[in-house]
């Protein structure tokens, strides 16, 4: 296996919600913890690469991905998260900007 | 005043309806059951009592009763109907004469019942909302076919327009159903995609999101429901018109303000508005990835998918149109509305 997929529309949800879980539905801290970060450490640990395809869903609100992708980066404590992540975006080519954006913003603690 | 010889339809607070029901219920069962009840009984006749025991205090509708044609009249009249609200501590009820009214818009009413539903909801029980239609025709469809007449004459909670081009949802967690669905429905009646409707779910959301995390504010105390939204949408011809209203604390009391900006005391609430709009670092939380979900708005509307929006918040008012080249036009408002209010057109 070369390489691990998610497509959000069709393995998680084709509507993202919120940042958190106890905001609703399909919060990108609920993707995050269910999905991809699970995903990513496999594919770390395997040495592939994490594709993920955001097409085909009704939308991104910005504090989905911010939570989503910015979160692991905060629990890794690291900002190359993206060297191991292929992220498929036709729909909308300006979010992989900004989920660079989110994780370069991402401020650690401790 | 009630006219009788008029023969204006009176509206009642649902519960009214409600109590009537349940005191029916209670007798049958008093008869099977027989003493065990009674109390229950008592409590019912004593409930219904209350209300003719309760200060009556009436308010008159603006003729022209609508945030978006008379903002300052029907704020006004907003304003009063909730200070006596608040300052009822015994109970009372707020009678809402609306024989005058001859224009009326829905965020009007939909800022009515949203004020309505968060007493109902609250530990408030003894404030009774009752009124009388419009005597002008075209109010009163208006108030027929939004269900604002079915609101409060109906045994549930639910808001059922008469018309099916009408929508109106509340909640207290991002709906990303509801969202969808909006989404769909664009898409079924116009030639709009999916993708050309991305701007529009993710200002649902956004909005939603904003009001359970802000807009009630931390430590924020009240008699009434947290965190509730509301959202109205209609198709009207070519357009389909939304209402997304909060009556929390209000977008200048929950922004984050320079230091030099909280003991100025000139500042005005549309700067505040606006200056979140355009994504300023207004976020309360002070994180640089946070405060992206106003200026959702404006992109929104810069990107031509909406049209003739408005927020109205506190003592600000801001218009956003595409005749304007979407810059944000405010103006200062001599009376403040509680929470928030967010009016948009998307053509279809």
């Amino acid at each position: 296996m070369d390489k691990i997929i998610i497509n959000i529309a069709t393995d998680y949800t084709d509507t993202p919600g919120g940042r958190y879980i106890k905001d609703g539905k399909y919060s990108g801290e609920d993707f995050r913890e269910t999905m991809l970060f699970p995903k990513y450490m496999e594919a770390v640990n395997e040495g592939v690469m994490l594709e993920v395809n955001l097409d085909g869903c009704f939308g991104y609100p910005s504090s989905f991905l911010d939570e989503a992708f910015g979160g692991i980066a905060k629990a890794l404590k690291r900002r190359d998260i993206l060297d191991n992540i292929i992220i498929i975006s036709n729909d909308q080519p300006g979010l992989y900007d900004d989920i660079k954006k989110s994780i370069n913003e991402v401020e650690f603690e401790g | 005043m009630h006219n009788r010889k008029n023969k204006s339809k009176l509206w009642f607070d649902y519960r009214n309806r409600k109590l009537l029901k349940q005191k029916t219920k209670l007798k049958e069962l008093t008869k099977r059951k027989g003493f065990l009840v009674y109390a229950q009984n008592m409590y019912i006749y004593e409930q219904r009592n209350i209300r003719k025991s309760l200060p009556t205090s009436e308010f008159k509708a603006p003729s022209n009763f609508s945030f978006k044609n008379a903002c300052e009249a029907t704020a006004t009249f907003f304003e009063t109907i909730i200070n006596k609200r608040d300052s009822s501590k015994e109970g009372a009820v707020i009678r809402i004469d609306f024989s005058d009214v001859s224009k009326l818009s829905v965020d009007a009413l939909m800022y009515l019942i949203a004020v309505m539903y968060d007493t109902y909801n609250g530990d408030k029980k003894n404030i009774i909302f009752t009124g009388n239609m419009p005597s002008h025709e075209d109010a009163a469809k208006i108030f027929n076919r939004s269900g604002f007449a079915n609101y409060v004459n109906m045994q549930k909670d639910e808001i059922r327009p008469t018309s099916n081009n009408i929508k109106i949802s509340n909640g207290v967690t991002t709906d990303v159903e509801l969202a969808g669905k909006i989404c769909k429905y664009i898409h079924a009646n116009s030639n709009l995609t999916r993708i050309d409707t991305i701007p529009l779910y993710n200002l649902i959301i956004e909005l939603m999101n904003n009001t359970i995390h802000h807009a009630y504010g931390d430590g924020y105390s009240s008699d009434y429901s947290k965190n509730s939204w509301y959202l109205f949408s209609e198709k009207r011809d070519n357009r389909v018109v939304f209402v997304f209203l909060d009556t929390g604390l209000g977008i200048p009391k929950t922004v984050y303000k320079k230091w030099q900006e909280k003991i100025n005391f000139a500042i005005q609430d549309s700067f505040l508005i606006k200056s979140a709009l355009e994504g300023e670092n207004r976020t309360v939380t002070k994180l640089k990835n946070r405060g992206k979900g106003l200026p959702q708005i404006l992109e929104c509307c810069r990107s031509g998918l909406i049209d003739n929006a408005y927020v109205y918040s506190g003592n600000g008012y801001c218009t956003i149109n595409k005749e304007n080249d979407g810059i944000i036009q405010t103006k200062e408002m001599q009376n403040e509305i509680f929470g928030t209010l967010f009016s948009w057109e998307v053509i279809i």
